[in-house]
């Protein structure tokens, strides 16, 4: 008399979704460089699909122009293949200064010309990036994946409008736990 | 504040190494809330400086370093790049309540009286172009701040833009109609129509005045202008903000209704040396400001002077850069 067989164990579906540390290059793609650390955390998880919330802080420096500092939050969706291959959609919104990357002279009290120190200047910072990326061995969870996004950041007000930056992010991500 | 002093030390280190860096001394000048872009270059020690108005509104001066009649200026003389307000690469939130005449005189005063402040300069001479015609004309009227000037240079200049555009018009007219009587419909059928409903600019109408005059080649006669910077120092280290740029360029012109100014009655008070420069062929500004501002100004006759370049439209510093830069040298000797 044969006994039934036990069930073949299914494989734990690989989660990327883990929270995860963000380290990355962050420049107006390569002519004024900077960058990014930040994390995200999962909201929601079906197959390879996810959602997720993240935020970061960073700086990029154009010479001669301006440096700037931001904080910022977004939302994003990312689809993971099973080989490993990832694309995500991001938005979110951000604080961005911006300070003038040279001496500054401004008129004192009397009219005169003096040099002082910028304080800087503040502007929301909405942005949306669209990326790909590879989750390395997917297969058993492991926790690294690089990436590179495209990304859309608006200053707002530049000259009572919103002015567009495009910018490039190359970078790391390491998911805890696994 | 310190924090950032810190991060621009860290870029500035790093790019060093890479040893991209941009010549000239670089700085801003704050007024209100617009922050301009100073960029000062070549013989410093000369003690003679050439400030440079650009054109636009809107447009920007620092696409002119590195350009062939440039540089042989910069070899003899220091020469003063600078973006006006809610132009080109200048930073800030500038409302467009304070684009007047009065605000950028008063920004071009500041940006003077910097430049007094930090090099103490032997001489200093205005050199407008376009906009920048209409704007020294405006700043020299006073004769406290012509006093600081040693001589004024001005370039297709739009010291009445009233009268340049009655020119523009005609010249533009006369144009469409030799197309029309070669069969050449588009777009010149609809440019006519155009022109026979507008006889004067405005904020509604300047930016199709102005591309029928680019199609009808009224901007540029060779068209091969030439910049000198090398590629790593435009991608990596040029000051300018490209689509900050852009934005200016379209958005000024339509916010700031300059298109009334006539200054050829009041330039009688305009007495310093003076040259005159103009593009035979220019298309927006014709030639025939030219006499008449060499005419209006109250400079007397042996000090003033005026240049035609016959194979120039709108901007002789690129379409013949090496008269250019002699005939205004030659200018600038005589009398700094």
């Amino acid at each position: 008399m044969g006994s039934t067989p036990s069930p073949e164990p299914v494989p734990a579906e690989p989660k990327t979704s883990r929270p995860a540390l963000t380290f990355a290059y962050f420049g107006e793609f390569a002519s004024h460089p900077g960058l990014l650390i930040g994390g995200e955390l999962p909201l929601a998880e079906s197959g390879g699909h996810r959602l997720f919330a993240g935020a970061n802080v960073g700086t990029y420096w154009h010479q001669r122009h301006s440096v700037g500092a931001f904080a910022g939050a977004e939302l994003g969706y990312r689809h993971t293949f099973n080989f490993g291959l990832r694309a995500e959609l991001l938005a979110g919104a951000g604080y961005l200064r911006t300070f003038l990357a040279a001496p500054v002279y401004a008129p004192d009290a009397n009219g005169t010309m003096t040099e002082v120190q910028d304080g800087g200047r503040s502007a929301l910072m909405p942005s949306t990036a669209f990326g790909l990326g590879w989750h390395f061995d997917r297969a058993r969870n492991g926790p690294l994946a690089a990436f590179a996004r495209v990304q859309l950041f608006w200053q707002y007000p530049y000259n009572n409008a919103a002015l567009i930056h495009p910018a490039l992010q190359v970078g790391l991500n390491w998911h805890f736990g696994g | 504040m310190r924090s950032h002093r810190i991060l621009i030390l860290a870029f500035s280190l790093l790019s060093a190494c890479g040893g991209i860096s941009a010549e000239g001394d670089y700085y801003f000048v704050r007024s209100g809330e617009a922050d301009l872009p100073v960029w000062v270059r070549g013989n410093v020690e000369s003690g003679t400086f050439l400030v440079f108005l650009h054109g636009g509104p809107g447009y920007s001066a620092m696409g002119n370093p590195g350009a062939l009649a440039f540089n042989e200026l910069e070899k003899r003389y220091a020469v003063v790049y600078w973006d006006q307000r809610a132009s080109g690469s200048s930073q800030g939130n500038v409302d467009p309540s304070t684009l007047t005449m009065e605000q950028f005189v008063e920004d071009t005063d500041r940006v003077l009286e910097t430049l007094a402040l930090r090099y103490s300069p032997r001489a200093v001479f205005l050199v407008g172009h376009s906009w920048g015609g209409a704007l020294g004309t405006a700043y020299l009227l006073d004769p406290a701040r012509q006093a600081k000037v040693r001589g004024w240079v001005e370039i297709d200049g739009s010291h009445d833009v009233v009268e340049g555009y009655r020119l523009s018009r005609e010249r533009m007219l006369e144009y469409i109609d030799a197309r029309l009587a070669e069969g050449v419909e588009e777009p010149w059928r609809k440019a006519r129509d155009f022109y026979e409903a507008t006889d004067r600019l405005s904020t509604d109408n300047i930016l199709t005045h102005t591309s029928y005059v680019g199609m009808a080649g009224g901007y540029s006669y060779r068209n091969e202008v030439a910049n000198e910077r090398s590629p790593d120092e435009l991608i990596f280290a040029s000051p300018s903000n490209t689509l900050a740029w852009g934005h200016n360029e379209v958005a000024t012109p339509m916010q700031f209704d300059f298109y009334g100014l006539s200054f050829t009655r009041d330039m009688e008070r305009l007495t310093l040396p003076s040259l005159v420069m103009w593009g035979r062929h220019d298309g927006i500004l014709p030639v025939g400001l030219a006499q008449q501002a060499y005419e209006a100004l109250g400079t007397p006759g042996d000090l003033k002077r005026l240049v035609i370049f016959e194979e120039s439209a709108h901007s002789p510093q690129d379409d013949e850069p090496t008269r250019f830069a002699t005939e205004l040298s030659s200018f600038i000797d005589q009398h700094r």
